[in-house]
């Protein structure tokens, strides 16, 4: 049944927001993959150094391009690296620290953000 | 639209997607959504309309991080409550859309009018459902507005961990829309309260401060020119080597007359190092403050235009663009000044180079305003636009050839040669414009002092990829300033370092022998901080004071506390 707002909307209205979605659904690439060791840790403990393992064998063989951006800064290369791998960071990831996996091309393949939970609070005494 | 969020800042789609952040962001819109649709009765159309201004929102969070270096917040919302042409101009002109913004905007209004007219109004919408979801619209702002139940417990510090340095981790947190809300609730309680004690323990570090008094010497002229997005190239790695593009700053501050100094923004956000530079207040006197002119707006605004007015000073604003943008017009007249020349004034004679009136127009309309006065001394402020982004290589110029002719650094990496030059050329021109200024004040024989700085380093994207001969970041540095005289009065006893854009204003009026006692102690407590650069404690210690100092002023209490 159509939901209430919609009754009296045009179908071809309807049809096209559809259409939006599911283009906006398909774009996203499950070929490539992007792992953070560890992916999230306690705020407090940040900085931290961390691992970053991708695979992206299913794409071919070439060389990808590893990029590390802070918070709010442009991304920055760290490496041209193969197909698949592992790099361990310096302690100087914070919260926010975005890893993107790129093709030769400057396509993106994949893209992982390290993220934090709250610190318990001392209580008094 | 999470989406969208997550890419305006850059960070990965999943990262803190969850129920609270959905809820948290989506509530506004849907405030927004439920009067729309309860007022047109187009479900669909009310949909699309705040998507869309959702959608522009998160455009605009993206450019401004990547231009300025700092993300979205509420007062830039100002941009919306003021719209006007000239700002749909100057904020159209940075997404460099073929043709200007103005074709896109009529294109867009004339699909809404089209899906208006495809959709019916809904018959469902009438008589009591129509009059609650209004209702429920109407209550959900208004106490959003008041900051009352149940905005505060949904958008709590402990759900967005926000940092005091920014609002970046808060947006990283809960998203842009939680962001602004969080924000909003927090000005809700934020009261600006003078601290009394240690404003008495500054005063009494830095020593009484003089009493109002006028000038022993003729009255010069004061004439204070706040160049947009002045910089020294020389401070970026590499333009050491090329030919000098501010030679005539430069040698005025080899002379000993200016040097470099710290301002409170980056890339942008002229008025807050303007609102420093008129004011004598640093901006960080005031918790949360980022558009001084949007956010205060008391009826009077103490300062150099109020001073000067007192002393006898006819004052004058000149600036080559809207008058209503930043909130100058209303602000100025707080401030004191009697007269404020603005774009419409250039539009008789003045000349563009680039997208903007020039700094040689904006010297002729100071020049002139200078002639027409009598006996009367003038304080004129003119703030100039030439300089001022975006520096699109296809804008129409006065001397492509100038432009063409710029030397760059061979490290420089190429994709950002073009919008270099273009602003190295307006750079250039501001320096030209610097010297003539200087030679005509010469020329009239009439006493003068002049106070020429740049305001903030230019919203580069270069500056984000390559290094300053300092080794700091571009948020870090700093920016030049020049005071020159006639007046034969010796320079101000004090040697800044580093010097900050609030303690300006004092030693332009020591410069003309004009005494303020809120001047004075901004004077007097620049001196005594230089002394104390070994002894952090009590540098804090007289910091704080002057920013206890500034609420007082502020509130036209400063005077009560040296009695």
């Amino acid at each position: 049944m159509t939901p209430w707002p919609l009754r009296t909307t045009p179908p071809s209205l309807r049809l096209g927001f559809c259409a939006i979605f599911s283009l906006i659904g398909a774009c996203s690439s499950r070929e490539a993959t992007l792992q953070l060791h560890p992916a999230s840790s306690a705020e407090c403990e940040t900085p931290i150094e961390l691992t970053v393992t991708w695979d992206t064998r299913a794409l071919g063989p070439s060389d990808v391009v590893l990029e590390v951006a802070p918070l709010g800064q442009p991304p920055i290369p760290w490496d041209q690296v193969p197909p698949t791998g592992s790099k361990t960071t310096a302690r100087g990831i914070r919260d926010g620290h975005t890893f993107s996996l790129r093709d030769l091309h400057g396509r993106l393949l994949a893209r992982r953000t390290f993220t934090t939970l709250p610190c318990p609070r001392s209580g008094p005494g | 639209m999470w989406l969208l969020d997550r890419a305006a800042i850059g960070v990965e789609v999943r990262a803190y997607a969850g129920y609270w952040a959905f809820l948290a962001n989506t509530l506004v819109p849907f405030c927004g959504w439920l009067i729309l649709t309860a007022l047109i009765r187009r479900p669909l159309v009310s949909l699309l309309l705040v998507s869309g201004l959702q959608a522009a929102l998160y455009l605009a969070a993206a450019m401004k991080l990547k231009i300025l270096a700092t993300p979205l917040s509420l007062s830039d919302m100002y941009f919306v409550t003021a719209i006007s042409p000239e700002i749909i101009t100057l904020l159209g002109s940075y997404l460099e859309l073929p043709g200007g913004p103005w074709p896109w905007l009529l294109g867009l209004l004339g699909l809404l009018l089209l899906i208006i007219a495809l959709e019916r109004p809904s018959p469902a919408l009438r008589g009591l459902r129509r009059h609650a979801m209004l209702l429920a619209g109407l209550i959900l702002v208004a106490t959003l507005y008041l900051g009352s139940w149940p905005w505060p417990g949904l958008y709590s510090q402990d759900r967005l961990r926000p940092s005091p340095y920014g609002s970046l981790l808060g947006i990283l947190h809960g998203g842009h829309i939680a962001a602004l809300v969080f924000e909003h609730l927090e000005n809700q309680q934020t009261t600006y309260t003078v601290d009394e004690a240690k404003l008495r323990q500054a005063l009494q570090m830095a020593g009484a401060p003089a009493k109002t008094a006028a000038s022993p010497l003729p009255q010069p002229d004061i004439i204070v020119v706040l160049s947009e997005s002045f910089m020294d190239p020389r401070t970026m790695s590499g333009f050491e080597q090329v030919p000098d593009l501010i030679p005539e700053v430069r040698a005025a501050i080899h002379a000993g007359r200016g040097g470099m100094m710290r301002v409170p923004t980056y890339g942008g956000g002229t008025v807050r190092t303007e609102f420093e530079i008129l004011t004598g207040m640093p901006v960080g006197a005031f918790p949360k403050l980022r558009y001084p002119y949007v956010e205060l707006r008391p009826r009077r605004m103490p300062g150099l235009a109020s001073t000067l007015a007192s002393q006898g000073y006819r004052t004058i604003a000149i600036h080559p663009n809207a008058s209503a943008f930043w909130n100058r017009s209303d602000t100025f007249r707080a401030m004191g000044f009697e007269r404020f020349i603005a774009q419409p004034e250039f539009e008789r004679s003045g000349v563009r180079d680039g997208l903007w009136y020039s700094d040689q127009s904006l010297t002729d309309m100071l020049l002139e305003s200078l002639e027409q006065q009598d006996d009367t001394p003038s304080f004129i402020l003119a703030i100039s636009m030439e300089t001022h982004g975006p520096y699109l290589p296809d804008a129409v110029i006065r001397e492509p050839e100038a432009r063409a002719a710029i030397m760059l650094p061979a490290t420089l990496p190429e994709q950002f040669a073009a919008t270099t030059r273009t602003y190295l050329y307006h750079l250039q021109n501001a320096d030209r414009q610097f010297a003539r200024l200087h030679r005509a004040l010469e020329a009239r024989k009439r006493p003068y002092v002049l106070l020429f700085f740049g305001d903030h380093l230019p919203g580069l994207e270069l500056h984000q990829q390559i290094t300053f001969v300092d080794g700091k970041p571009a948020t870090a540095q700093q920016v030049p300033w020049v005071l020159l005289s006639n007046t034969g009065a010796a320079p101000p006893d004090i040697h800044l370092n580093p010097a900050f854009s609030w303690q300006m204003p004092a030693l332009v009026l020591a410069q003309a022998g004009i005494q303020d006692p809120w001047f004075d102690f901004i004077l007097k407590s620049s001196r005594k901080l230089n002394q104390l650069h070994d002894d952090e404690a009590k540098f804090v210690t007289l910091a704080q004071g002057v920013h206890a100092g500034a609420l007082a002023r502020f509130k036209d209490q400063f005077e009560t506390y040296l009695q």
